[in-house]
Parts: C-alpha cells; sequence; structure tokens
C-alpha cells in the first residue's frame, strides 16, 4: 500500500524551498556626486576626501553608466579627480546586515567595470578588489584585480576565500572600459567564482575554491579598495560597481525542503 | 631670451582678497584632476595638490594656468597656506612663423591659516613675470595639464571566454 503521504505534498514542499530572500544595491535612490562619505546610504569610507583650493575632491562618488540596459547610477572608486597624497589604499564598505540577508548560503551577483583611457597623460595603473566580508569583520570572499604588465587595457583576475591572498587565475580578466557581471555562489563544498559581460552571455566559471570558513555563519558587507600601484597622481583609473545583489534561501524555505527531503528518504526505505 | 621682472618690480601686494574669494583661477569641472603629492616645504613634509589646464585660441594663442596648493607649518603652532597661480601664455610671432612670445606670470600667495585653512590674516602676494621671445614651438615646454577626455557611460560588451 502506497504512503498516505500525497506525493503532491511533496513536489509543493520542494517548490516552496526554491524561495529566496534578495537585497540589491543599485544606488538609484542616490543622486550623481553624492560622496561615499556620508551621502550615500549604507556606506562608509576610510580615506576622507583629500581638500585643496577650498574645494573637496572625491575619492569615490555616484556617477552614471551604461552597463548595456541603460544609464543608471553606479558607484565609483578611483582616481578620476584626485589621489592620496600617500598613495593609500582607499576603501567603501557596503552594508547587507539587513535582516534575514545575513547568512549563508548566498549568491553574490554585480556589475563591474575599470575606468581607463590608456591614451591619455596618466599613463599609470592600480589595483582594486572586491571583498564579502562576515559580521565579525573577516574577509569571506575576494576578487581582485591587477594591472596586466604586458597590456594598458588588462586587468588579471585573482580569487580567494577566508582571507587568503587572491590566487592569480591564468586566462582570467578584464578589459578596460567593458561591462561585466561577476557571481559569487556560496555551498557547502565550494564557493564558486563565474563572470561573463552584463548582458547576453551565459557567466563563465573563474575558479571553484574551498567552502568559507564556518559556512552557514553571517554575511554582513561588501567591500570595494582601490589600492594604488603607479606613482601618486599618476593614474587615472576607476572601478566602477553596480546592481549588487544577495540572494540567500529563506530559513522556512530550508526547513521545508529539508521536511521534503526526509519524508521522500522515508518512503523510499518502506517501498 | 629670457627676461626676468623680479618682485622688486611688481612689488608685494599686502592684504589681498582671500583667493578663494576671487573667481577661481582654475574652474574644476568633470574633467578636470587635481594630482596630490606629498611634497617636503621649509623642512614639513606637507601634501601638496597641483592642477593645470590649457586652452587654445583662434588665433594660435596657448594659454596653460598651473595652480598649486598646501598647508605649511609656521613653526610656532600656527599654518600658512601656500598658493602658486602660473599663467603661460605663448603668443605667435605673426613676423616669425613657428615661433612665439612666451610670458609666464606667477602670483605666490601666502595666507596665515588655522588648523581649518581659515584665514587668520591678510594674503600677501608676490608677483613675477618672466618673458621670453623667439621660442620655437618646439622648446615651449609648457607646463602638463591635469585634464582628461570625457568619459564615455556607455560600456563595452567584452567577450568572455573559459580561463584556460
Amino acid at each position: 500500500m502506497k504512503s498516505p503521504f500525497p506525493l503532491a505534498c511533496l513536489c509543493c514542499l520542494g517548490s516552496l524551498a526554491h524561495g529566496a530572500s534578495s537585497l540589491t544595491i543599485d544606488f538609484e535612490s542616490q543622486s550623481p556626486n553624492d560622496l561615499f562619505t556620508g551621502d550615500v546610504t549604507g556606506w562608509t569610507q576610510d580615506n576622507p576626501n583629500p581638500s585643496a583650493f577650498g574645494q573637496t575632491f572625491p575619492l569615490a562618488f555616484i556617477s552614471t553608466s551604461n552597463y548595456g540596459t541603460g544609464p543608471s547610477n553606479v558607484g565609483v572608486l578611483g582616481t578620476q579627480f584626485a589621489n592620496t597624497a600617500d598613495n593609500s589604499a582607499t576603501t567603501v564598505s557596503g552594508d547587507i546586515d539587513s535582516s534575514g540577508l545575513r547568512d549563508l548560503p548566498a549568491n553574490v551577483t554585480l556589475n563591474l567595470a575599470i575606468l581607463d583611457d590608456n591614451t591619455d597623460q596618466f599613463t599609470g595603473r592600480d589595483d582594486f578588489s572586491v571583498s564579502l566580508v562576515g559580521s565579525a569583520s573577516e574577509s569571506l570572499a575576494t576578487i581582485q584585480f591587477t594591472q596586466d604588465s604586458g597590456s594598458s587595457s588588462l586587468w588579471n583576475i585573482a580569487v580567494g576565500v577566508n582571507g587568503a591572498a587572491p590566487t592569480a587565475i591564468p586566462g582570467a580578466f578584464v578589459t578596460a572600459q567593458s561591462s561585466y557581471i561577476f557571481s559569487m555562489n556560496f555551498g557547502p563544498s565550494s564557493t564558486d567564482f563565474l563572470y561573463g559581460p552584463s548582458v547576453g552571455a551565459s557567466q563563465v566559471v573563474i575558479s571553484n575554491e574551498a567552502s568559507v570558513s564556518g559556512f552557514g555563519s553571517s554575511l554582513a558587507g561588501i567591500e570595494m579598495t582601490h589600492t594604488p600601484v603607479a606613482a601618486a597622481g599618476t593614474s587615472l583609473n576607476s572601478l566602477v560597481f553596480d546592481n549588487i545583489t544577495v540572494s540567500v534561501p529563506e530559513p522556512s524555505s530550508l526547513t521545508l525542503f529539508g521536511i521534503a527531503v526526509s519524508v521522500l528518504a522515508a518512503r523510499r526505505r518502506r517501498s | 631670451m629670457k627676461r626676468l621682472f623680479p618682485a622688486a618690480v611688481f612689488g608685494f601686494l599686502l592684504g589681498s582678497p582671500a583667493v578663494f574669494a576671487q573667481d577661481p583661477f582654475i574652474v574644476f569641472g568633470p574633467t578636470t584632476k587635481v594630482v596630490f603629492n606629498q611634497v617636503e616645504i621649509d623642512g614639513f613634509t606637507v601634501t601638496q595638490a597641483a592642477a593645470s589646464v590649457a586652452e587654445t585660441e583662434a588665433d594660435g594663442t596657448l594659454t596653460v594656468r598651473r595652480q598649486t596648493y598646501a598647508i605649511v607649518p609656521d613653526g610656532s603652532g600656527g599654518f600658512t597656506r601656500q598658493v602658486t597661480q602660473e599663467t603661460t601664455v605663448a603668443t605667435p610671432d605673426p613676423q616669425n612663423p613657428g615661433s612665439f612670445d612666451v610670458e609666464t606670470t606667477t602670483e605666490e600667495l601666502e595666507t596665515p591659516v588655522d588648523a581649518n585653512d581659515t584665514a587668520t590674516g591678510a594674503t600677501e602676494t608676490e608677483t613675477t613675470v618672466v618673458l621670453e621671445e623667439d621660442v620655437e614651438e618646439d622648446n615651449l615646454d609648457l607646463p602638463p595639464t591635469t585634464t582628461f577626455e570625457p568619459i564615455d557611460e556607455n560600456l563595452d560588451q567584452p567577450i568572455v571566454v573559459s580561463p584556460a
């Protein structure tokens, strides 16, 4: 005799398990020229913007860019208008500490681009990185962009997890003035890094790294860092970022998924 | 031929209005970068900002404006705002095609300020003018600008292949 537990219920539970909470940071509520030193909600900047001539010149700000779906507000970090005199790195940090969105496993996607005109007089180029951090400020996953020594328009990609120094991935690079989508998928057995053009073609795998330590702990924020490499004032390049989306399966959905799996296992044992 | 008109000729202009109350020497638009460096002035390591812009008139006259800015400790607990405004005008010589007459006017402004860059005294200005005649175009040696071409907001769609 078949189990009285209707198969339809299992299907229902299974479909509920696909539910997820998500958070998107797209800066559309901001205005162009807003600064990350106080204007951009949920974001902070560690270095002050330098001042001179009675004005302040931003290291990071809101601008507009077009990733292929029309102009939209974006975050910009780099040396377009100014630089740190001591060539210190600048980090802007965004809060992902919203209720229900802190817990791993999470899938994080974002649009990125590096702006640099390799025909201008600012011949220096710098490094950039994107890091996801946990609630104890620990680094969970990092994507690093390092200037290519052989090409003035390429930045090589390195990735890392659990605070380890990112490892360069041969053949993975971004081109200046191009728009990309990057994904970081956290799973119990691996952390997967992918990227592709921001619209159109599907993403390709950059690397499958180890799972983050304490999988199931908290994802709390995202950090964008500009690390000067060129001599102070000799670069004019920026990291552009937008559409940061964090998706986390809802705890209730995970519970339902667990129930569904348990019931299915019990049915198999009985049959 | 270089002719130097020392400060003694033009004198010191004491008590000039605060530099920032005047029309800006350079208008910092969306295509002008300010370069910040650490330099040593009067034995102190300070941050110096510099920017320069250029324009060319219809008759071929080149004008480059360069401005620097630094806040320097005065050694007695206060500070001095040091601003240099340099204007170089290269005018084509109609009698001698390919050569220019170059006039460089440098104003050095010093203002006592507090730690918040608020003026606590009058600005002293020292002006120097240097004239050079019959300068060949290749020898103009104009200050480099810190301006750049407008950034195109439309990004390209790259072709991405799997890493090797």
